[in-house]
């Protein structure tokens, strides 16, 4: 044994050892792109450098040996620089997306490419239980969701974006059409209680993860129904509401128990979910309160409806007769759409939608603004609305021309009136659709969590807990008005950091591990703008499969779902069209581990990129030239394996590894598919290709590299030829 | 009988030494004297060449330079018939005048000893000249370790560039226990503007097969090789030649001189990749694989080619040892500084007037060298900095010429002994452009292996090139400066570790050329195209029209005998403009 020691403190070693085992052995990091134990260290990558006393310059780790009394550094100052520098080298000439733009776009990180390969596959039962992972309503997302992933979607530079809501749709309807549907493994009791404020997407998608660990779950909901702005904010022409209490009762299957018509603040409050033995309790309580139009003679105007009591009271059925009725709604969210849309519908004579933009300056959703026009909302842009009165069973708006004058904070065009232009129209009703705020009337005395200067909810951004200890919150509460998957994302976080506080654990440390903002991400290009067209020359042009609706005609005077869902067929021809940006070893790359580990930026070095083509030549074998990082391993190991498939080619910067004489690698006869160059590849160069029998176990790759011997993986892949 | 001897070095042939001597040898043959028309190696004044000298039967001898076949018949007429040397074309005779005698009269020759003395084919005319002699006083006189402590003594370094002691290195392959041992000579010369190694194989490659051999009896090494790279195929057919001859008198085989000792020689071509002047890297070559470096340790000494203990050396260290061992060690440590002994071959090139192989004593200074040896610049503008090393190493600027030239004292400078390239730059050059240009040598040389030369030095060269096309930002001299750091850190090999010199040595040296390219758009020395214009002064021209004839692309306008404007969208800086302009009126801003 000899002793050494490692950043101060002693350690055995054994002779002729590696630092770098050395250092493995005894838990001490050092990290190593180009060293594989199965072979002689090389001293590409040149990561392991370290500082060893008395030793001029910084040795190798990979391939210096231990020796009595040795001082060894792994750690320092210079060190970890150097390390930075050599990642940011290597990501420099990288090219590819570790993650798919779309789940990383995607508030909750929906694993869109792995549901997609799924549904591509016919797997459906894996595609939901993929999407149930991070979201337990996908059917209602799967149609209402503002699908921000969809604009991230690398699709969109060619002839257009992946339907990936449809397609979520699709597979979600098949479950939900299943008798049972699928439902996640419960952990067993473990006696704890949670209670949550609201049953709108934040609240349920909490109650589902935390119903999964074991606990008691306990909603609280203010209204006569689930679902929170999903059934009183979305006209049910969009989401069916048997649909959405279809989905719900998954959740409630897992034995979640909402109770209705309670008010929080009033009918309970905190102390008295205390005494009632409740360990936790998550603020979940939307943002449902209408802003008024905010001009003179409002208050005096019963004719002047707020957008969300309106779609509120459609839903329950009390709403004013509108029957050739002539309606304005102001504003151009969503929100606006959905009085629009649902005005269109209730037999009105015509249904003026007043926005002080223009339409490219409307913050709803693209499709919805189509919709709107599609089924007859009249747009009057550049018009705002500057006093109203009623008179008698009329309401007289007056109304300004506006032009566009400098951008604003938020980078838009302001607003300003055309003197002059000032006129007066008449409505039967007029919906403010503005925004909302949050009801928050529970504060006081029982309940004093702070709030930020929007009204909102404070809560911490990774534990998502309020001022108060054990009193979390999520949603729109928290947020203010936003979507559904964000909500849906909050209520999982909060779930995961009331698990673990009702545990006694530390919350403080959640982090989201590989999606996380804290965790390295390579992108092709940081937009989708950026992207060189031609570097996906070689992809297949598909049109995008088109959502089936009802036609213009079926939609008239009823509230019947309009967008009817894929067929087996479209899903299918719409799911292969994904062109799984992801990398396949996302969770194994050691690149991204390190360059997490040492903060790389991909463009502190950003410079020239030569974009390959990525070989599919090879029955198992996926080979991207453009995530190879020259570590040799491949190189080496298929000589020692004596089949010396691959070399280094070219010089300097563009030095590749190539096949023989540069040919593709599923024509080169020396191969033997024996898996080692993948088991050995650090990175995301060599992959097992997806769903095919991999002849032998070098490819099955669990920490990096596979334990399989090289004399082990030439015999089986010889075996199987024979 | 008078004896005629043409230079027929490479720069012999490539000045058009063939012709003079075909021209000599039909004169010869034609007057039926039994003349003979001999061929030597490099003689050092490449900007001379063709030279042909005159011996006469005295032994007097008489060179003449830039002898074409006008000249080479009046050389002819004159001297060899008439006994008259061609007075005005004698470029230096054996009394050391001559209108040369400032290239040669501070040199001294050890390693170039018998280069351009000795017809380089025969053996017999080295040995003339005393080759072989320390290789038998090594096999009769001495035991292998009394050879490596003659070496050490003389306190030669590896002249390779790194500066080893030589002595050192070979004591330990010599500790090395191994049923095989070989010893290899580092004929990869690769930095541009290098010529040295090929100018020593090519005109004395005895003085190196017997370095070899006695290295390989010093170290108990039975085989050597010699690493030399396929585009010097005069180097390459000498070699063989003398290898042949050497075999045949004994001096190489089973039994050297009947000592008992083996040594062989095998020459390996290599194809020409600069990494491969790297040892690890050779040794790969010459194993049949690819020329990429190894990690050290293990150091070649205790494993190297073929696994087997291996020293390398280079070709200049090789061609002092004879010498060395003939004339003791004293006799070497005679020359030289405190700290550094013997000579060192240069090969003067650049924007110097008289551009050739020297050697010098270590211990004068770089100016010295250009200004006595090397006549000052070409154009006779002063002098702005001496490049030396290469690709690895670094400018010293003008006010620092007076540097010794020592291993140490380069050092100091930020440049390095080098192999023995120096270049000399005078006050055209952008030294921005400079250390674009061996950047854009050494990524391109870059083997491929390890991450801080295979893209760091690109990433270098790419901010180098952004700021030569004035497209530099702030802040791009601290990124360079410290991936410079990083590099020579972190790189693998020599040739990483070594690549950001020049570049370093350029920003402490000519910082504010940096600064106006950056902050000023502005080339100082005019070179970087993309930051110079090209544009008539009014007053000059007087519209002869030579101009806008001679301009390639159109891009002059004017009538005859009025002004002339150039179009700067159209003109593509070509300079021919001005080059061609009779009245200075084409200038550059």
């Amino acid at each position: 044994m000899l002793h050494i020691t490692i950043n101060g403190r002693p350690y055995q070693a054994v002779p002729n050892q590696t630092v770098l085992d050395a250092c493995r052995e005894n838990n001490v990091f050092i990290p190593t792109l180009c060293h594989d134990p199965r072979l002689n260290p090389f001293g590409s990558c040149m990561i392991c450098r370290v500082e060893i006393e008395g030793q001029r310059g910084v040795p190798l780790a990979c391939a210096t040996a231990v020796a009595d009394g040795m001082v060894i550094t792994t750690e320092s100052e210079a060190i970890n620089a150097a390390r930075k520098t050599c990642l940011e080298l290597l990501v420099s000439q990288h090219y590819g997306d570790c993650t798919a733009p779309c789940m990383l776009e995607c508030p909750a990180h929906m694993d869109v490419q792995g549901y997609i390969a799924h549904i591509a596959n016919g797997r459906y039962e894996d595609a939901i239980r993929l999407m149930k992972e991070t979201n337990p309503l996908p059917v209602v997302c799967g149609r209402i969701c503002t699908r921000i992933c969809e604009t991230k979607c690398r699709r969109r530079n060619l002839e257009g974006t992946l339907g990936i809501a449809y397609l979520k749709r699709f597979a979600a309807d098949i479950d939900l059409a299943k008798k049972p549907p699928y439902l996640p493994e419960v952990l067993p009791s473990t006696g704890k209680k949670a209670a949550i404020i609201g049953a709108g997407p934040a609240g349920l998608s909490a109650a589902w993860y935390l119903a999964q660990k074991g606990h008691a779950v306990t909603i609280y909901e203010r209204q006569e129904h689930p679902g929170g702005m999903l059934r009183y904010g979305i006209p049910s022409y969009r989401m069916p509401r048997e649909t959405l209490d279809a989905e719900i009762g998954i959740i409630q299957s897992l034995g979640v128990e909402i109770y209705y018509n309670v008010d929080f603040g009033k009918d309970i409050t905190v102390e008295s979910l205390k005494a009632a033995g409740f360990d936790a309790i998550l603020l979940a309580v939307g943002s449902q309160v209408g802003y008024p139009l905010g001009v003179a003679g409002e208050e005096n105007c019963p004719h002047v409806l707020r957008g969300v009591d309106f779609l509120g009271a459609v839903t329950r059925g009390v709403q004013p007769d509108f029957t050739g009725k002539r309606i304005a709604v102001v504003g151009g969210g969503n929100t606006a759409m959905d009085c629009a849309r649902t005005s269109m519908r209730l037999g009105v004579e015509r249904v003026d939608l007043i926005y002080r933009r223009t339409v490219a300056e409307m913050p709803a959703d693209d499709m919805e603004i189509e919709e709107s026009q599609h089924e007859g909302v009249q747009f009057a842009i550049l018009t705002n609305p500057i006093g109203v009165s009623q008179s008698g069973d009329m309401v007289n708006l007056e109304l300004t021309k506006m032009e566009l004058g400098e951008p604003d904070a938020s980078g838009r065009r302001r607003p300003q009136p055309v003197a002059g232009s000032e006129h007066m129209v008449e409505y039967d009703y007029v919906i403010s659709a503005i925004g909302q705020t949050q009801d928050l009337s529970f504060i006081g005395p029982d309940c004093p969590v702070e709030t930020d200067r929007w009204d909102c909810l404070t809560a911490d951004r990774h534990t998502m807990m309020t001022s108060m200890d054990g009193i979390f919150a999520a949603g729109d509460a928290v947020s203010g008005p936003q979507t559904a998957i964000l909500a849906i994302a909050g209520g999982k976080r909060a779930a995961e950091a009331m698990d673990r506080y009702m545990a006694g654990e530390p919350i403080a440390a959640i982090s989201h591990a590989m999606t996380g903002p804290d965790f390295y991400n390579h992108v092709r290009a940081k937009d989708n703008a950026d992207i060189d067209v031609e570097t996906l020359a070689d992809v297949e042009r598909v049109e995008k499969v088109p959502m089936p609706v009802l036609t213009e005609a079926q939609r008239r005077n009823n509230f019947n779902e309009v967008e009817l869902g894929f067929s087996e067929e479209e899903a299918k021809r719409e799911a292969a069209r994904c062109l799984a940006c992801g990398c396949a070893d996302v969770d194994e790359c050691k690149l991204r581990q390190y360059a997490t580990v040492y903060g790389a930026d991909q463009f502190a070095l950003a410079g020239d990129l030569t974009i390959h083509p990525i070989d599919e030549s090879h029955a198992y074998i996926q080979r991207d030239r453009n995530k190879c990082i020259l570590c040799g391993r491949c190189v080496r190991i298929c000589i020692a394996a004596e089949q010396g498939v691959l070399g280094f080619v070219g010089r300097g910067f563009d030095t590749t590894v190539e096949p023989s004489f540069s040919m593709p690698l599923g024509e080169e006869k020396n191969c033997i598919d024996c898996g080692l160059c993948v088991s050995t590849c650090p990175v995301g160069a060599l992959t097992p290709k997806a769903d095919v029998n991999l002849p032998t176990t070098a490819y099955l790759d669990a920490d990096g590299f596979s334990i399989t011997s090289i004399a082990d993986a030439v015999a089986q892949a010889k075996a199987k030829r024979v | 009988m008078r004896q005629i001897i043409i230079g027929l070095g490479s720069c012999g042939i490539a000045a058009g030494g063939l012709k003079a001597k075909e021209t000599l040898q039909t004169l010869a043959d034609g007057a039926n004297l039994g003349l003979t028309v001999g061929e030597t190696g490099c003689m050092g004044m490449c900007y001379a060449e063709p030279m042909v000298e005159v011996r006469d039967e005295d032994g007097q001898r008489t060179i003449y330079g830039g002898v074409d076949e006008t000249k080479a018949r009046a050389i002819f007429e004159s001297h060899v018939m008439g006994g008259t040397p061609l007075a005005d074309a004698v470029i230096l005779d054996s009394a050391g005048t001559g209108s040369e005698e400032n290239f040669l009269d501070r040199q001294v020759r050890i390693v170039l000893e018998r280069c351009g003395e000795i017809n380089p084919e025969s053996i017999d005319d080295a040995i003339g000249m005393d080759a072989y002699r320390g290789l038998e006083k090594a096999l009769k006189e001495m035991t292998p370790q009394a050879v490596i402590d003659e070496v050490t003594a003389s306190g030669i370094k590896g002249r390779g560039g790194a500066g080893f002691p030589t002595g050192l290195k070979w004591k330990f392959a010599a500790g090395n226990d191994a049923d095989q041992k070989y010893i290899i000579c580092n004929a990869d010369e690769g930095d541009p503007g290098a010529f040295m190694d090929r100018s020593i194989l090519e005109g004395d490659p005895h003085s190196v097969i017997e370095g070899l051999a006695i290295g390989g009896y010093a170290m108990g090494a039975t085989k050597g090789y010699i690493y030399v790279r396929a585009e010097y195929p005069i180097a390459i057919r000498r070699l063989k030649i003398a290898i042949q001859q050497a075999e045949e008198r004994g001096f190489l085989g089973e039994n050297i001189l009947g000592s008992g000792v083996e040594f062989r020689l095998i020459i390996k071509e290599g194809a020409g990749a600069f990494v491969c002047g790297e040892e690890t890297a050779l040794i790969e070559s010459i194993q049949g694989n690819r020329g990429m470096p190894r990690i050290r340790p293990p150091f070649p000494a205790e494993r190297g080619l073929f696994d087997k203990p291996s020293n390398i050396n280079n070709v200049e260290t090789l061609a002092n040892i004879g010498w060395i061992i003939r004339k003791g060690a004293a006799a070497f440590a005679a020359y030289g500084t405190e700290t550094s002994n013997g000579t060192k071959v240069f090969a003067l090139a650049g924007k110097v007037k008289r551009g050739g192989l020297v050697e010098i004593p270590i211990g004068m200074t770089v100016n010295q060298v250009v200004d006595h040896i090397g006549g000052g610049t070409l154009s006779g503008k002063p002098a702005k900095a001496v490049q030396m090393g290469g690709p690895s190493g670094g400018c010293i600027p003008a006010d620092k010429m007076d540097t010794v030239i020592d291993y140490a004292e380069l050092a100091a400078t930020g440049a390095i002994m080098g192999s023995g390239g120096m270049i000399v730059m005078d006050e055209d050059n952008c030294m921005v452009d400079i250390a674009r240009y061996f950047l854009q040598f050494t990524q391109s040389e870059s083997c491929g292996k390890c991450t801080f030369c295979k893209i760091g030095t690109k990433r270098m060269l790419e901010i180098l090139e952004r700021i030569t096309r004035g497209e530099g930002v702030e802040g791009d001299v601290e990124k360079l400066t410290s991936l410079s750091h990083q590099i020579k850190k972190n790189a693998l090999c020599g040739l990483g570790q070594t690549a950001p010199n020049p570049v370093l040595t350029t920003i402490q040296y000519f910082g504010d050329e940096y600064t106006a390219h950056i902050r000023d758009k502005k080339c100082p020395t005019c070179q970087c195209k993309a930051l110079i214009q090209f544009v008539i002064v009014p007053d000059k021209c007087i519209g002869c029209t030579i101009c806008a004839k001679k301009c390639p692309v159109d891009a002059i306008r004017g009538k005859v005998k009025e002004r002339h404007v150039i179009e700067q969208d159209k003109c593509t800086k070509c300079g021919i403009c001005k080059a061609v302009c009779k009245f200075d009126a084409v200038v550059v801003e």
